[in-house]
């Protein structure tokens, strides 16, 4: 995989120029293709969605009743409610006290996130990158939390809880579920991607490990942190035996037992399940819409693959109020870190060093 | 010589004390290690670790409901559930499905999820929509998504030719399907094979077992192959996400210069792509396994009868665990939790195996 | 760590400062006037009525009692004016006078008020705060005796007495109450014209008899500011002094002043205890008890709560820390009083929103227990909730349940048989029990543990076949068909009617099966119920009649959990159904809807319930199902209101309440006679027609531990015999073996 990208540099920019225009037509068939290939798979992921959406508005009589015969038209108008039921949203959300459980699931699910981000960044780094004693058998262990079922921890934890007397309390649904194996595994993954040199070169200039995590580690594995943030947030979100468990007042409860009022009813209420179910799920697709740009600026951006020694860096991957300089640029003892080309490159706090910025872009490799 | 010698010391000195900073140096990192892991290792350890500790120890117990922490002193058996378990034709059904579903969902499941993710990591317009859309399906709540699941696949009746995708084969013109009503296997189907039944004597272990295998071999249920479908459906949203995520951090410099070089499609992706994403292909083929192996919602909401009918074709192991803890009161949790233990182990193993597998192929 | 170090200290510092302060208050309040009154206040109180009480001048019964009977007292109190929590009180033989606000307007008649003992010493509850409390033991004081007269009622004799009734007033106070709190009837008192309701309170709902009343309104002279006044009403308003009643009056025998034996009928206040006595003197006929003397006892010198249970007595130590007030938990109503019932269900929407209405007003009116009803999702998961709770010994007092659970319960030494309490003399009377349906009461019995009730019917319905009348007239049938024979010939002619239309349809339910194999005459229980059998002819029968029917096309089976039968059935386009009792009011809202969302009211249709087709010879019968209630091995007292709980629920008036809400069958014949049931009832044809099933649903599915699993492997016989992947006897056949295989241990 090693590429040796030094070696091709002399390639002069006009024949850079006269490849991409050659390819240009080609370029744009594929990308139609790409577009053809994401509509189809569009509709297969949508199309559980809009049939949601569609039996959400219908009355209880429509909301199942597939036409009787082999007739394709009738059965593609059922996507369409003929006269929407727009009061099936208001029936649902009167059935149970909703507001309360939004509140609740909302709160629930932040702290969680928030939780499992702090603990999981901390630890996944410490499995990552540093090579304490045991941590292999201790990383084992962790990951082999997963492998059990959650219903089986539900009755010792339920113990636990109670005995701490936290029935009924926020941190019986909070604190059992802010450490999650699979984000740290996840999280790990990424942080053992980045360049140890980094390190080595902030500690030298007085950085902390703590704050080496917070200003380089976070930011640069963004991407993993959101998808484990909404793994974790839509985890809690969905969770409805042990709210039942661990909790009793109607006031504690989350959005899922809401949900259940309709799972367990003994008729076809659908329609209305249906509608408190698109309720229940808009906020995190709205979460979602608004965390997945984090990806599209990624996109923007030049990736960092730190596979030392061929590590190529930019200036704006150098966290906020950091710069990487070269080395003509820097006086000693900072600790070198070498760039694709072989260039010996520098990682400098601007408190330390006032010099001129040296900004490494692509041209350089 | 008085120089030499002092020279000497004083490079043993020199030794001792490098040796004490490395010591020192060591202690530092593996007390920093300690404590960067602390938190989160005291609420996986008393949450999520002690319970399988627990599970463990009930399993040696037959009781099916009990009061206090533990049954009662007489009520244990040692090993005895497991011999049960084993001894039970339905768990080696279980654990046939099991596997099925597992290969299904998580080969098909992340092959998706990375064509997928390699389209939606270019510039096109709209990307922000479709990542919505993909990712929709993994926002919705299984229950709800089973639910539908079982509408669009719904069985032809007396009546009508059933859901929507019956609906649509018989409006083109096809044979509706008993899609979540078949419980004979999709090869079997396909190859129209007869299952070996010696019915002369079949308590005898030896039909028993070729019955068992041919069975396993016949491959999933149509039934079981439908429920594989939405868990693809289901996760691919997700493992998508990861992926990109993971293609996020392949540089684009590469593959500048690899084109440079005149690679391109298929050779790009075989030696820069699939190489530098193996950290994420890793941790995906191990968590999605994992995933795979307690799938619950799925089967629960969608199997025929929601318990892993028909015919037990769409029975997995946690569904298992999960009827026999709080649904056959007479099993009750202890027995529950041999199960398990058991699911514990086969993870545990797999795990193993396919971090050894992976350990020369993957490249951080 | 050292900033935070010294912040803690001083917040330490900061709190035992406070403390101090606490600690200082009670002496400057202690300034006791010359003559033992803790404040001046409370001698111009006291002078105003027993100055010449004592002095002689008048003749008749003290009103706070001859002098202060205890110091100067600082006793908690949350809402205390000036933030100290304490409140300085002092007391006298018949009640404490407080002072809640030491700055307040001195003339005004509530600067001194006088406590409200009585609720306290009923409840065993001690207020602390106009909403805080603590918990003791009602006091076992005798309430209107000689302090040693062991067998007179005592205030915690009225613990159970105090819900409300309705205004009575014109008749005569007769009933009586013993120690143990149990009343009775004494006809003799219907003629003591004293003993007659005169008043009746809206507040709290009870009636004063005259002797009381009189004596709360009498007048006669009173010192005030020094000068003596003739006729004054001595208690202004009249409930000043006493507060409102806050139980009904009771006949007691008792002993006073060693004479055993003399009546005395006893009504409790929120503040006195009020006592009249025909045999006494006059002026002395009625009495206020000695309540402030009790409590003080109760409160101080720990007397009369069981020795067992004694707290540690403690001095009146007026200047004690703040004590650790129990805060009561938010949950439910905000009843003070009470013994908590944790009640888990499974019931969702108006049906839980019914219970729990239900539930808020057996509290009312037994403001000594609270019942709470928790949703704990469907069976499966309340079987987790309690399995739980089990572990963490947590049980509730009260689940819904399963007749199958109970073995399992059993064998934890979980549940707690109702027998005791059915039996006991709280209990149901025979005219209960004969009114309570048979069927009911035999379900719950359980045959392997001495045919005790280990559960009582809660949810209970019936497998019931309901019919399209008018289809059946279409095809000529006169009525529902009465043999197997005909249900198939009528399905067949409804099926012929068009492509849409069924005979019948139906999902793969177990229970539905095994009703259709009693009606076969076959058995899924050996006799002595220990094995499986339904390998038999009456099982192979009725499976063999639904695999026919489906492959000849004049049944239809539909998805499981799709409702689509009920759909169907409401849409006429099928003759017959088998489902429970409650369906009833599911197929109602499968009614087609017009435009504007609602149901055209020309659309409505005849179909009727009815017991399902018996084969000749076996006797008919359906399968009675649905949830129990199933009480836990708790405390005596958390049975004993849980089993107050249960035999409310279970009367009448609740019982047809909960009928008519929630569509499941009333538990007693009575409830179908009442209000709001009987209106249902009399409003639709359809929903009585319920009652023809009613009776014969005598058959109750095993109660065999096992049966949940044995269920589900009967259900996938069903698939696999309808589905013809093997023949109806060889799927049988396989089930019962498996069956019994989880018999075998």
């Amino acid at each position: 995989m090693a590429v040796e990208a030094s070696t091709r540099v002399p390639v002069s920019s006009d024949a850079l120029e006269a490849r991409s225009t050659g390819s240009k037509r080609r370029f744009q068939v594929s990308g139609l293709l790409t577009h053809l290939a994401l509509i189809i798979g569009s509709i297969f992921a949508l199309l559980p969605f809009v049939w949601m959406v569609a039996t959400s508005l219908k009355t209880s009589d429509q909301a199942t009743n597939f036409p009787k015969n082999a007739d394709l038209g009738a059965t593609l108008r059922m996507f369409v409610p003929t006269n929407p039921q727009w009061s099936n949203y208001k029936d649902a959300w009167q059935s149970a006290d909703f507001g309360r459980y939004f509140f609740n699931s909302i709160l629930v699910a932040s702290l969680c996130t928030v939780g499992v981000l702090i603990t999981s960044v901390l630890a996944a780094y410490a499995f990552a990158k540093l090579d304490f004693r045991g941590s292999g058998l201790i990383f084992g262990l962790v990951l082999a939390t997963m492998m059990i079922p959650h219903e089986a921890a539900y009755i010792p934890n339920f113990v636990i809880v109670r005995n701490l007397q936290w029935i009924d309390t926020y941190a019986a649904l909070v604190i059992p579920w802010i450490a999650s194996p699979f984000n740290i595994f996840l999280l790990r993954q990424f942080f053992r991607a980045l360049p140890e040199d980094i390190y080595e070169a902030a500690a030298l200039d007085g950085c902390s490990r703590l704050r080496f995590i917070w200003q380089f580690a976070v930011p640069l594995s963004k991407p993993a942190l959101i998808t484990a943030g909404l793994f974790s947030f839509i985890g809690s979100w969905n969770s409805l035996l042990w709210p039942l468990i661990v909790t009793s007042q109607d006031s504690m409860r989350t959005i899922q037992v809401g949900l259940s009022n309709f799972l367990n009813s003994e008729q076809n209420e659908f329609h209305l399940l249906m509608a408190a179910a698109t309720f229940t799920i808009l906020p995190i697709i709205v979460i979602y819409f608004f965390a997945q740009r984090q990806f599209v600026e990624g996109i923007a951006k030049t990736g960092v693959k730190l596979s030392s020694p061929y590590l190529i860096l930019a200036n704006h991957h150098a966290p906020l109020g950091w710069a990487i300089t070269a080395a003509s640029a820097v006086p000693t003892p900072y600790a070198p870190t070498r760039a694709t080309n072989g260039s010996t490159l520098y990682l400098v706090s601007p408190a330390k060093y006032a010099g001129p910025v040296c900004s490494l872009t692509r041209r350089i490799v | 010589m008085t120089t030499g010698t002092a020279g000497l010391q004083s490079e043993e000195q020199m030794l001792a004390q490098l040796a004490r900073s490395q010591r020192r140096r060591r202690f530092r990192l593996n007390l920093e290690g300690y404590v960067l892991i602390l938190p989160a290792i005291l609420v996986l350890g008393i949450f999520h670790f002690l319970p399988i500790i627990y599970a463990f120890v009930l399993s040696l117990y037959r009781a099916p409901i009990f009061k206090g922490l533990l049954p009662a002193p007489e009520r244990f058996t040692g090993f005895n559930n497991y011999g049960r378990i084993l001894n039970d034709d339905i768990f080696w059904k279980v654990l046939g499905n099991t596997i099925w579903y597992a290969l299904g969902s998580v080969v098909l499941g992340l092959a998706t999820a990375l064509g997928l993710a390699l389209l939606l990591n270019r510039p096109i317009r709209g990307i922000g929509i479709y990542r919505t859309i993909f990712f929709l399906p993994y926002v919705t709540s299984l229950l709800v998504a089973g639910m539908i699941w079982r509408w669009l696949f719904r069985s032809p009746n007396q009546n009508g030719p059933g859901g929507l995708v019956n609906s649509l084969i018989v409006g083109v013109g096809g044979k509706p399907v008993d899609f979540l009503g078949e419980s004979r296997g999709i090869f079997q189907l396909a190859f129209n094979i007869q299952p070996v039944i010696n019915s002369a004597n079949p308590e005898d272990l030896g039909s028993k077992l070729i019955g068992g295998l041919t069975s396993f071999l016949g491959g999933p249920s149509l039934a079981l192959s439908t429920i594989i479908l939405l868990a693809i459906w289901s996760v691919v949203g997700f493992n998508t996400v990861v992926f990109i995520a993971g293609l996020q951090n392949v540089p684009k410099e590469l593959y500048d210069a690899a084109r440079v070089d005149g690679a391109q499609g298929w050779t790009l992706f075989k030696n820069i792509t699939w190489p530098l994403i193996s950290p994420t292909t890793f941790f995906l083929a191990i968590v999605s396994t994992i995933g795979a192996f307690q799938a619950f919602t799925t089967v629960f909401t969608t199997s025929i009868d929601r318990l892993g009918g028909p015919d037990n074709s769409t029975n997995v192991m946690t569904l298992f665990f999960y009827t026999a803890a709080f649904r056959y009161t007479q099993l009750g949790l202890s027995y529950a939790s041999t199960t398990a233990i058991i699911l514990f182990f086969i993870l545990v193993v797999l795990s193993i195996f396919q971090t050894r597998l992976a350990a020369s192929r993957v490249n951080y | 760590m050292k900033k935070f170090g010294s912040i803690f200290m001083a917040a330490a510092m900061l709190v035992m400062v406070f403390a101090g302060l606490i600690q200082l208050r009670p002496a400057q309040a202690q300034t006791v006037t010359a003559n033992g009154f803790a404040d001046p206040a409370f001698q111009t109180t006291w002078n105003r009525t027993d100055s010449l009480v004592a002095s002689g001048a008048v003749k008749r019964s003290w009103y706070w009692g001859p002098t202060p009977s205890s110091g100067a007292l600082q006793e908690d109190y949350a809402e205390a004016k000036d933030g100290s929590g304490k409140r300085l009180v002092q007391y006298f033989d018949k009640s404490r006078m407080e002072l809640n606000d030491p700055k307040g307007d001195k003339n005004s008649k509530f600067y001194v008020t006088n406590g409200l003992l009585t609720q306290e010493l009923i409840s065993g509850r001690m207020q602390v705060g106009n909403d805080k409390f603590m918990d003791k033991q009602a006091a076992d004081i005798p309430l209107a005796s000689d302090s040693d007269d062991k067998a007179a009622p005592t205030y915690a004799s009225f613990k159970n007495l105090l819900g409300q009734v309705s205004d009575n007033t014109g008749d005569n106070a007769i009933t009586t109450i013993r120690k143990d709190g149990r009343t009775g009837i004494d006809a003799t008192k219907s003629s003591d014209a004293l003993g007659k309701y005169v008043h009746f309170d809206e507040t709290t709902r009870h009636n004063i008899p005259a002797a009381f009343w009189t004596f709360l309104n009498s007048k006669g002279p009173i010192v005030e500011n020094g000068a003596t006044k003739q006729d004054v009403q001595l208690s202004d308003p009249w409930n000043y002094a006493s507060g409102l009643p806050i139980s009904e009056p009771y006949w007691a025998k008792v002993r006073i002043a060693g004479q055993a034996n003399t009546d005395v009928l006893i009504q409790a206040f929120e503040r006195r205890v009020l006592t009249y006595v025909p045999s006494a003197p006059e002026g002395f006929k009625v009495q206020v008890g000695n309540i402030g003397q009790h409590y003080y006892d109760w409160r101080y010198k720990g007397q009369g709560v069981p020795p067992t249970a004694t707290p540690k007595a403690s001095t009146p130590t007026p200047a004690g820390p703040p004590a650790a007030t129990a805060t009561p938990a938010p949950t439910f109503t905000a009843a003070p009083n009470a013994t908590i019932v944790h009640f888990w269900h499974t019931q969702t929407r108006t049906n839980a929103a019914e219970l729990t209405a239900m539930a808020v007003d057996f509290n009312k009116s037994h403001p000594n227990i609270q019942v709470i009803p928790e949703y704990k999702g469907n069976y499966s998961q309340l079987l987790t909730a309690v399995q739980a709770a089990a572990v963490a010994n947590a049980l509730p007092e009260l689940t819904v349940g399963y007749e199958n659970w109970i073995p399992s319960l059993y064998d934890a030494d979980a549940v707690v048989p109702f027998d005791s309490y059915l039996n006991g003399a709280d209990g149901f009377s025979q005219a209960d029990l004969t009114d309570i349906y048979p069927n009911f009461i035999e379900t719950n019995k359980y045959a392997q543990y001495d045919n005790k009730f280990y559960s009582l019917p809660f949810t209970k319905s019936a497998l019931t076949m309901w019919y399209n009348e008018d289809l059946l007239k279409q095809v000529g049938a006169s009525g529902p068909p009465k043999t197997w024979e005909e249900f198939v010939s009528i399905s067949k002619k409804v099926a012929a009617l068009g492509e849409e239309y069924s005979g019948f349809e139906f999902e793969n339910e177990t229970s539905m099966y095994v009703a259709m194999i009693y009606a076969f005459g076959g058995t899924v229980t050996t006799a002595d119920n220990k094995k499986y059998n339904f390998n038999n002819a009456g099982a192979q029968k009725a499976l063999q009649l639904l695999v026919d029917g489906v492959r000849g096309g004049y049944f239809n089976q539909v998805e499981v959990n799709s409702f689509q039968d009920e759909i169907d059935f409401a849409n006429k386009k099928v003759a017959f159904l088998f489902r429970s009792s409650t369906a009833y009011s599911f197929i109602k809202s499968y009614y087609p809807k017009g435009a504007d969302g609602k149901v055209d009211p020309a659309y409505d249709f005849n179909w009727f319930a009815a017991v399902m087709p018996q084969a000749a010879g076996v006797q008919p019968g359906t399968t009675l199902y649905g949830g129990n209630i199933i009480m836990y091995k708790t405390t005596e007292a958390k049975q004993a209101a849980s089993w107050q709980f249960v035999k409310w629920f279970l009367e009448g008036q609740q019982s047809a309440r909960w009928a008519s809400v929630s569509g499941y069958f009333p538990v007693r014949k009575s409830a179908t006679t009442l209000d709001p049931l009987k209106s249902v009832y009399d409003k639709d044809a359809k929903a009585k027609s319920n009652l023809n099933v009613l009776p014969f649903a005598t058959r109750s599915e095993p109660k065999l531990g096992s049966y949940q699993q044995v269920r589900d492997i009967i259900s996938n016989a069903m698939t696999v015999a309808i589905k013809g992947t093997r023949s109806v006897t060889d799927a049988l056949r396989d089930a019962e073996s498996q069956a019994n295989k989880l018999q075998t241990p």
